[in-house]
C-alpha cells in the first residue's frame, strides 16, 4: 500500500467513531472521503497528523505504519490542511508560506537559497506572487485558502489532505480552491486527499470517492459509480436524479426530497 | 517590488525598536548606580569600576550595582517567561504573576526555608520546583480540555490564592523559625548581594540560553496544534519543555527578589505592539525591555519617598494593575 488507512478504530471515551476503516489511496489520484455530518471523516484525517490516535489499526505510507516515521519525516512527505487553523493577527503571506520549510530546518541554520525559492514556488503555484508582504488577515477568503494551501505546497509533500478545503467561500472561491488542487495535482504528481460536501465538486475533480457513514467505509468507486440515486438514498436519504456533464465528462447530481415512507 | 520594499522597511523598524531598547538598557543601569541617597556623576561612576580605591566604590560596586544587575535579569526571566506562557496558554492575559506560578514558587521557598534553612543553596531548585508544579496544575486545569481565557484566569487566581494561603499558614506558624526572612519571597530587590547574584545567575542564564532556539518552534505552535503536528513539531513534548523553561525562568527570578508581579504581563504586550508577533523579535524585545522595565522601577522606588524606599513590586503594581484592567477591556486580548 501506498498510503492509506488499514483497519482504523477510533473511539472517544466509550463512544465509537470510527470502527474499522480501510482505505487505499493510488499514488497521483485525487480522492474524496464523502458522508453525513459527524461520520468521522475529520477524525479519521486527523489520524494521519497523529493528533488523533486510533485504539486499533494504522495510517501506512509505503507499506509501514506512519509511527515508524519520525513526525519530521512524515511532514517531509504528507502534508495537511486541517479545517480549524490559527494565525497571529500580524503574519504575511510570504512569513506563513515560509513555514511550510519548517520541516527541513536545521535547528540554528538561517533560510537558505533552496528554501527560498521553494517559498516563492509555491507562491507562484498558488497564484500568490507578488503578494507575499500582504497581511493574511487583510485577504479574500479564497485568497487566504490559496496562501495556507501554499504553505502546504511549500512542504513538497508527495501526499495532501484537505479537509473541507472549500467550506464558508462562496462559489467562485470553491471552484478556484478545486482547480489549484488539480493542477498542482497535474503539475507536481501529488497525490490529494479531502473531504468535501458538494457533490457535484466531488464528482468533477475526484478519480475515486469513499463513502464514510455509520463508523466505517460503505462503498469505493468512480464518480459515476458513486453519484446515483441508489447510493445517494442510501447515505443521505436524499432522492436525485443524475444528468450528465458532457464537458467535464462526470455525473451532475440534483438532488431531490425522498417521498415519506421511503425515508428511513 | 514595491510591496518588497514596505517588508524590508517593517524589518528595519524591528531592528531599530530592539537596537533602541539595548541602549536604553545602558541608560538605565548607569542611571540606577549614580541616583540614590548619595548622587554620583556619570565619570564618578565609571570612576567606579576601577576597583576598592575608587571613591564611589563601595556603594555603586557592592550595593547599587548588584541590586541593579539582579533586577534586570529578573525582569528578563520574568518577560520571557510571560511571552513563554502567553505563547504555551495560546492567551495573552498569561503570566508567571497571573496565572499563580510565581505563588505556587513562593510557597515551595518557604517551605524550604522553614524546612532546611541552612541549606541557601537548595532554595532556587525547591522554588524552581514549586513554579513548575504550579504552572503543570495550571496547564492541566485550564488547558488540557480546550482552550479557555475564562477558565485559565479562573483556575490561575484559584491557585495563586491556594498557595498564598499556604505560604501564609507558614510564615504565621513557623515565624520563628523564618526569622527575617519572613518576607522573603514578598517582592523587593532591597539588600541583592553579589552572593545572591552568584546562587542565582546559573539559572536564569540557562533559561535564557534555551530561549535562543526556541523562537521558529514558537512561532509554529501559533498556528494552532494541528497545523504545527503537520508540519512536523512535536507539539505535546515542545508543550511541555516551554511550560519547564517558563517555570525555571519565573522560579529563579522568584528565588531572588520574591513574587514580583506585572512585568511578565506588561513586557510581552508592549514588546508585541512595538515588533509584532513573530517570536524571532519578541524575545529579543522582551529581553531588553524587561531589563530597562525593572530597573528604571526599582530606581523609583528607591529614591521616590524622603525616607526609606517603595519595594519594585509596588512600583510594578501602580503601573501593572491599571494596565492589566485595561488589557481585559480590550475585547481582542481575549
Amino acid at each position: 500500500m501506498y498510503f492509506g488507512f488499514r483497519d482504523i478504530c477510533v473511539s472517544y471515551g466509550s463512544r465509537p467513531i470510527l470502527d474499522g476503516v480501510t482505505m487505499d489511496f493510488a499514488r497521483g489520484s485525487i480522492t474524496t472521503i464523502i458522508g453525513p455530518n459527524g461520520c468521522g471523516k475529520s477524525t479519521l484525517l486527523k489520524t494521519v497528523s497523529r493528533t488523533v490516535v486510533p485504539a486499533s489499526g494504522e495510517v501506512v505510507l509505503e507499506d509501514r505504519p506512519i509511527t515508524a516515521y519520525s513526525v519530521k519525516a512524515v511532514a517531509q512527505r504528507v502534508a495537511y490542511l486541517p479545517q480549524i487553523r490559527m494565525s497571529p493577527r500580524d503574519i504575511d503571506i510570504r512569513t506563513l508560506v515560509s513555514y511550510g520549510r519548517y520541516p527541513y530546518r536545521v535547528p540554528g541554520r538561517r533560510q537558505t537559497k533552496e528554501d527560498a525559492e521553494a517559498i516563492d514556488r509555491a507562491l507562484a503555484l498558488a497564484g500568490l506572487e507578488g503578494m507575499g508582504s500582504r497581511l493574511l488577515n487583510n485577504l479574500s477568503g479564497g485568497e487566504k485558502q490559496r496562501a495556507w494551501i501554499a504553505m502546504t505546497i511549500c512542504q513538497s509533500p508527495e501526499i495532501l489532505l484537505l479537509d473541507e478545503p472549500t467550506t464558508h467561500l462562496d462559489i467562485g472561491y470553491q471552484l478556484e480552491v478545486l482547480e489549484l488542487v488539480r493542477d498542482l495535482r497535474q503539475k507536481l504528481g501529488i497525490t490529494v486527499v479531502m473531504v468535501l460536501h458538494d457533490m457535484n465538486f466531488t464528482a468533477r475533480y475526484s478519480d475515486c470517492i469513499y463513502v464514510l457513514k455509520d463508523r466505517a467505509v460503505q462503498c469505493r468507486g468512480t464518480p459515476a459509480e458513486i453519484i446515483e440515486p441508489e447510493t445517494m438514498r442510501r447515505i443521505f436519504s436524499i432522492g436525485a436524479r443524475i444528468l450528465v456533464d458532457e464537458k467535464n465528462g462526470c455525473p451532475l447530481l440534483i438532488p431531490e426530497k425522498l417521498p415519506a415512507d421511503e425515508t428511513q | 517590488m514595491a510591496k518588497r520594499k514596505r517588508r524590508r522597511k517593517t524589518l528595519r523598524s524591528k531592528l531599530t525598536a530592539i537596537a533602541v531598547l539595548a541602549v536604553l538598557c545602558a541608560a538605565a543601569t548607569l542611571a540606577a548606580v549614580s541616583i540614590g541617597s548619595v548622587r554620583y556623576s556619570i565619570p564618578e561612576v565609571l570612576d567606579a569600576f576601577r576597583g576598592p580605591d575608587a571613591k564611589a566604590w563601595l556603594l555603586v560596586w557592592n550595593v547599587r550595582l548588584p541590586r541593579v544587575i539582579c533586577g534586570g535579569l529578573v525582569g528578563v526571566c520574568l518577560s520571557l517567561s510571560g511571552c513563554i506562557l502567553q505563547g504555551v496558554m495560546r492567551n495573552h492575559l498569561a503570566s508567571p504573576s497571573t496565572i499563580g506560578v510565581t505563588s505556587g514558587a513562593g510557597f515551595v521557598g518557604y517551605l524550604v526555608l522553614v524546612a532546611f534553612p541552612q541549606l541557601r543553596a537548595l532554595l532556587p531548585v525547591g522554588v524552581i520546583a514549586g513554579s513548575f508544579a504550579a504552572t503543570m496544575l495550571i496547564y492541566l486545569l485550564a488547558y488540557a480540555r480546550g482552550v479557555s481565557p475564562v477558565r485559565m484566569i479562573l483556575a490561575g487566581m484559584a491557585v495563586s490564592a491556594m498557595f498564598g494561603a499556604f505560604s501564609d499558614i507558614i510564615r504565621s506558624f513557623f515565624s520563628d523559625r523564618l526569622g527575617n526572612a519572613v518576607g522573603y519571597f514578598v517582592g523587593s530587590l532591597n539588600g541583592t548581594t553579589w552572593d545572591d547574584l552568584r546562587l542565582i545567575l546559573p539559572y536564569m542564564l540557562a533559561g535564557m540560553a534555551v530561549c535562543f532556539f526556541l523562537p521558529v518552534n514558537m512561532n509554529v505552535l501559533m498556528l494552532g496544534d494541528e497545523t504545527a503536528r503537520s508540519l512536523g513539531l512535536d507539539v505535546e513534548r515542545f508543550r511541555l519543555f516551554l511550560i519547564a523553561t517558563a517555570s525555571l525562568l519565573a522560579g529563579a527570578s522568584v528565588a531572588v527578589a520574591g513574587m514580583v508581579g506585572f512585568v511578565g504581563l506588561i513586557v510581552p504586550h508592549i514588546a508585541r505592539i512595538l515588533v509584532g508577533s513573530d517570536y524571532r523579535f519578541l524575545f529579543p524585545t522582551s529581553i531588553f525591555l524587561g531589563y530597562a522595565f525593572v530597573v528604571a522601577c526599582d530606581t523609583v522606588g528607591r529614591v521616590v519617598l524622603p525616607v526609606g524606599e517603595l519595594s519594585v513590586s509596588v512600583v510594578l503594581a501602580f503601573i501593572g494593575a491599571p494596565f492589566f484592567l485595561w488589557l481585559l477591556r480590550k475585547k481582542n486580548a481575549m
